[in-house]
């Protein structure tokens, strides 16, 4: 699915490297000390930074060759911060997931919005629907944010340290939803963590960032993830 | 109806069979004809026009610089506007005096200042900053203007200060229908950008990872504003309330981010809003004349307040 070949990610200076494949049907745990480049790793997967050197192939394509379109059929990048905008409903929300593939006048149809209530309905979220994304929890707006990306239809999710503002049986649920996500309909999933305690419980690979390479472990437990991050 | 009763608002009353006939026959004879023709047709008509153009100017500068409090008037779009037409005004280069001179001085000169803006967009990191440069030009041109005024002749300046309160009674029966082509024309152009501007709600970085051409999207709301509010400046003044304020109030009246209801709402708030002012001045006009760039901000500022107060606070 993608394929790192000698890739490397930074502004102005190589902040990390990557030399690895990552498959479809899992989620990757992205863990790493502060500023060793998880966001900047992620914003160039994503596209909103260009690779600094070396090739990226997402599904055999080059990033640096990806429009803008196909980039918004392949990638959904979710932020840490959820985007808070008065008036405007759950609804409302999850359906601009739906952007890249609505004419030009962004008019939804039938089947447009049957795909945003089954992915409603998939995150046990439909009493969410009609709420203001102003009025709801931290834990539901990632959700919605889940429920966008899933309406995209991308094959790769990133998500940017998701479970930043939520609570231990938030963070539970987030990633269980996720774990299905990627099993169920074979989506490739990154997501960036410090929260080692909760993301070793889930049976998935890690990407460990050290010491300006990022490594790629199929299988690793808790106590060795500890020590090599000292 | 607002429309009908705008019509026949004014110190002089006439009835709707004078309306009629001054369409249908006119006689130049006719002082009411004249009176119709020349004055309540197209006063109706730049009402309405302007109320509802502005007010869309609003919307598409809010939305694109995740702002509230954008708008033509604070982004210094229509002050560019202002400048240019002082400039013409005030200085008498003769090619500028006619009236295709006026209007093109006033879209030169938002498209000038937008220009302006959008060059510091690409630089600027924060949408506060951009809107302080907006805030900055603003005051730094209300000053080169004010330079121009001390150094013209009274008759110079009592025509820009007339203007620059602001006036319905500018256009004339026989520029009426190029006004309203182009204004409905820029107003069509408006569709191009609505399912972008719905992405934009999110900010930038989310609006480009679902494929918004962000920079393109900017030039065109940058271009469709500086044509809407430069046709608008030119031949009413700087009208300041509407821009900033009728589209807070449509977001919180049809309570939606869509903006295909947002652009709709904001063109039957903004026309609706501003015929209404023109009436209610032309009410009183006998015991009191109030410009009409005046009057907006005296009905609609303590409207936005209440709204706030009732709604949202």
């Amino acid at each position: 699915m993608i394929n790192f070949q000698h890739s490397s990610f930074g502004y102005d200076t190589i902040l990390v490297e990557a030399n690895f494949c990552l498959s479809r049907g899992f989620v990757h745990f992205l863990v790493g000390k502060n500023g060793i480049g998880k966001t900047t790793f992620l914003q160039t997967l994503a596209g909103n930074i260009p690779l600094f050197s070396g090739e990226l192939l997402i599904d055999g394509k080059n990033i640096k060759q990806m429009t803008l379109n196909e980039k918004s059929h392949g990638i959904a990048f979710i932020e840490t911060r959820f985007p808070l905008v008065n008036f405007m409903s759950a609804f409302e929300f999850v359906s601009l997931g739906r952007f890249p593939h609505t004419g030009r006048l962004g008019r939804m149809t039938n089947m447009d919005i049957e795909k945003i209530n089954s992915s409603f309905s998939l995150l046990k979220i439909e009493q969410l629907k009609n709420k203001r994304t102003t009025e709801i929890s931290d834990g539901e707006r990632q959700l919605l944010l889940i429920a966008k990306a899933l309406v995209q239809e991308t094959d790769l999710i990133l998500l940017d340290e998701p479970m930043a503002f939520l609570d231990y049986s938030n963070k539970r649920i987030l990633i269980d939803v996720l774990v299905q996500i990627s099993t169920e309909f074979n989506k490739c999933i990154i997501l960036s963590s410090h929260d080692i305690e909760v993301c070793s419980e889930f049976n998935m690979p890690f990407l460990l960032a050290l010491n300006g390479k990022i490594e790629l472990y199929q299988k690793i437990s808790k106590n060795d993830l500890m020590k090599k991050l000292g | 109806m607002l429309l009908w009763i705008n019509i026949f608002s004014g110190q002089i009353s006439i009835s709707s069979s004078d309306l009629i006939s001054s369409i249908l026959s006119f006689d130049e004879n006719n002082t009411i004809h004249i009176l119709i023709r020349e004055f309540r047709i197209p006063r109706m008509f730049m009402s309405l026009l302007a109320g509802s153009s502005l007010a869309v100017c609003g919307l598409l500068l809010q939305t694109l610089l995740n702002n509230p409090l954008a708008g033509p008037y604070v982004l210094g779009i229509n002050s560019g506007a202002s400048l240019f037409v002082a400039l013409t005004l005030l200085t008498g280069i003769s090619f500028f005096s006619s009236d295709l001179g006026i209007i093109s001085a006033g879209i030169l000169g938002s498209l000038f200042i937008g220009i302006i803006i959008l060059l510091c967009s690409f630089s600027v990191k924060t949408n506060i900053s951009l809107l302080l440069i907006g805030l900055m030009i603003s005051s730094f041109i209300s000053a080169l203007i004010s330079v121009l005024q001390s150094s013209s002749s009274a008759d110079q300046l009592k025509r820009f200060v007339i203007w620059s309160m602001g006036s319905l009674q500018q256009v004339s029966f026989a520029q009426l229908p190029l006004i309203t082509v182009s204004i409905l024309f820029s107003l069509l152009s408006v569709l191009l950008v609505i399912k972008p501007l719905n992405a934009l709600v999110l900010g930038e970085v989310s609006a480009k990872n679902l494929g918004v051409n962000i920079k393109k999207v900017r030039l065109l709301i940058i271009i469709i504003t500086a044509i809407l509010a430069g046709i608008i400046t030119a031949f009413c003044g700087p009208i300041a309330f509407i821009g900033l304020a009728i589209p807070n109030i449509s977001r919180i009246i049809f309570k939606t981010q869509n903006h295909l209801i947002l652009v709709s709402g904001n063109l039957l708030l903004g026309g609706v809003f501003l015929v209404l002012s023109d009436c209610i001045i032309q009410w009183i006009e006998p015991w009191y004349i109030i410009p009409i760039n005046a009057f907006t901000s005296i009905l609609g500022a303590p409207f936005v307040i209440y709204l706030l107060f009732k709604k949202i606070v």
